[in-house]
């Protein structure tokens, strides 16, 4: 699969902007590596919340994909830690989960996440989409 | 009555005696008087002495069927009886005692049985009285044929008994309560159950024994002034299904006339059900949430091997690739519409309504669905006017659209036709949806919007389905404040210039719309 290509065009893409992906599901974890790594973006991976929050205490990331379901500090809670934080406050959370109750949004969105994705009702091409298209904001 | 016996002594004289006592004018009328009325008696009048009758009026024939006096004069009353009473003893015994008691100057008044000359039976009520004429004891008997009365009267104790009975053996709790709410009545086997014993609470009130049990009182006062009412109560750890009537008495006083039959078995075996329907449903949930996460990465991994430069290499793995592709997105569907199903269930369905515009949402379901379509060569006449005002949950209402249209397709023959009519009107959008596959017969009508069902003639068409759909389907649109019909078979005219009708199934969909 090294040599797949998306339709993407990473030399647009600021290379230096830190993508922190918060997922503890094992091949999601090595499919983002795989996607975004490859895109040239600075790419960390923390396998629960507070992982992540020891990472962003090293660098501010430019977007965060975040699970919800995890061990230690579930996506809630850390969509709580990072918003309630004056320097974590304006990184764009996207939850990407496979929970997609409407509660489980609204608590979500409620606790500022910029967006909510269901993982298995897009396609990866729509993720690295919505992914660039944060980062190029950011 | 002494001057009655001294009168019918001076009857009885003449008739028994003739001219023996000579004649005085006077006693000559008074003599007519009475013969007239011992003659024309409805009652059997007769004398006897203690063994045997000596003479007797025309009724006293009649009653014993006897055709003349010789029939009676010189028998003994014993003749005329069963050789039992009813209370069991013997006739002659208790006629001796009687006579006797009468002859000792005791006037007897008692029913009797006494027989006929064929030997029926008829009811009698019997007064017997002394007379002394002459020096000689004489007894003067009156009876009166009661066998009407009496059959009466055992109808009534019958019918009495009956109904004791039947309340005395009722399992279910009957009551009877007054205007005032006290018991006048409480019977039933299952009154056990609230440990109280048949007429224990006769004269207490309602309001007092059920004063914790607002339910009870409000359907007692319901019931009084004149509504019946039927519901499950629970009183104690008891659930009774109860009915109060009102009733009035022959008096015209207002009654409450109730029953309840105890249902606490039936209401934990629900309750049972229901526990594990909800197990059943969460088990859903869960088990889709886990599926979830296999078949995304599957699906993400797929379309990234589907977007390789291996493609061109190797084309028969790129086709099969795209099979699993395509098949890994109908079970994420399935997942999908699962979920949804054990949202409903859960009554977890949140609606976020927002302004619908209905006709690009069809537009853009079918811009989705054209590949199918054309798949098939189907043709697809559109009549959509605009429609404005209708507030719905957009994904709800979006779903529910695609899985009508993707079935007007999925069951729809090859060079078929469908036909969607939208129109605006008495504040209702109205969206008909035709299509020329297969029809539902009508025993499956009532099943069509049930969870995994499937028309038994669309299972025969090889064509992929959960039965899920039009649940789903439905459940939105009523979400949504909406309904949806349909009928099949029917037929319709693909466009208006189309003279020949065809036939096929057609969905309606309504939604409110707010002006």
């Amino acid at each position: 699969m090294s040599n797949m290509t998306l339709d993407t065009t990473p030399e647009e893409v600021p290379k230096r902007k830190l993508l922190l992906i918060v997922e503890d599901d094992k091949p999601y974890r090595q499919m983002f590596t795989e996607l975004f790594g490859k895109e040239g973006y600075e790419v960390e991976i923390a396998t629960n919340g507070s992982m992540a929050v020891e990472i962003a205490n090293r660098k501010v990331p430019a977007l965060i994909l975040l699970d919800i379901l995890m061990p230690v500090m579930d996506g809630f809670e850390m969509l709580k830690e990072f918003k309630s934080s004056e320097k974590f406050k304006d990184v764009p959370i996207i939850v990407l989960s496979n929970l997609s109750a409407d509660s489980e949004i609204k608590k979500a969105k409620e606790l500022g996440a910029t967006e909510y994705i269901v993982k298995s009702n897009i396609s990866v091409k729509e993720v690295v989409e919505i992914v660039k298209k944060y980062l190029a904001q950011a | 009555m002494k001057k009655n016996t001294s009168n019918a002594s001076s009857v009885s004289v003449d008739l028994t005696s003739g001219d023996k006592f000579g004649s005085i004018v006077e006693l000559k009328s008074s003599e007519k008087k009475y013969r007239k009325l011992f003659e024309t008696a409805n009652d059997a009048i007769f004398m006897m002495t203690a063994d045997k009758f000596v003479d007797c009026n025309p009724q006293t024939l009649k009653m014993f069927g006897c055709a003349t006096k010789a029939d009676i004069i010189g028998h003994h009353p014993s003749e005329f009886s069963p050789e039992f009473q009813p209370d069991g003893k013997r006739s002659t015994t208790q006629a001796r005692r009687l006579i006797n008691a009468a002859l000792d100057g005791k006037s007897q008044h008692f029913y009797w049985k006494h027989t006929k000359l064929d030997g029926s039976l008829f009811d009698a009520e019997v007064s017997l009285n002394k007379l002394v004429l002459e020096g000689e004891e004489y007894l003067q008997a009156i009876v009166r044929d009661v066998s009407p009365q009496k059959e009466v009267e055992r109808s009534l104790v019958e019918s009495e008994s009956k109904f004791k009975a039947v309340v005395e053996n009722s399992q279910s709790i009957i009551f009877l309560l007054d205007e005032n709410l006290h018991f006048m009545l409480s019977e039933g086997k299952e009154l056990s159950v609230l440990g109280l014993k048949p007429g224990e609470v006769v004269g207490q009130s309602a309001l007092d024994i059920y004063k914790d049990y607002p339910v009870v009182l409000k359907h007692l006062k319901s019931a009084l002034g004149g509504t019946f009412v039927r519901d499950n109560i629970q009183i104690q750890d008891v659930y009774f299904d109860a009915f109060f009537s009102p009733w009035k008495d022959k008096d015209g006083n207002a009654r409450v006339i109730g029953m309840a039959h105890d249902i606490t078995q039936q209401e934990i075996a629900k309750k049972r059900l229901q526990e594990i329907d909800k197990l059943k449903t969460q088990f859903l949930s869960t088990a889709s949430h886990q599926l979830r996460s296999p078949l995304g990465t599957m699906r993400w991994k797929l379309e990234m091997l589907l977007e390789s430069k291996e493609k061109e290499n190797c084309p028969e793995l790129y086709a099969s690739m795209k099979d699993v592709y395509e098949l890994n997105l109908r079970v994420v569907n399935l997942v999908n519409s699962l979920l949804d199903v054990s949202r409903i269930e859960q009554g977890e369905l949140q609606t976020h309504a927002e302004e619908l515009d209905i006709s690009a949402l069809i537009e853009e379901i079918l811009e989705e669905l054209a590949e199918r379509a054309k798949a098939k060569d189907l043709a697809i006449v559109k009549n959509i006017a605009e429609c404005k005002h209708v507030f719905a949950d957009k994904n709800q209402i979006r779903e529910a659209l695609q899985n009508v249209f993707s079935n007007a397709i999925k069951y729809n023959k090859k060079q078929g036709c469908i036909r969607i009519d939208l129109a605006q009107n008495n504040g209702s959008l109205i969206l008909h949806v035709y299509n020329t596959g297969v029809t539902i017969p009508e025993n499956e009508h009532h099943r069509v919007f049930e969870k995994f069902f499937r028309a038994e003639s669309a299972k025969n068409l090889d064509v992929e389905g959960s039965g899920l759909g039009l649940f789903v389907t439905k459940s939105y649109i009523e979400a949504a404040g909406g309904s949806i019909t349909f009928a099949s078979p029917i037929e319709f005219t693909p466009t208006i210039e189309d003279s020949h009708p065809v036939e096929g199934t057609l969905f309606t969909i309504s939604l409110p719309v707010k002006e």
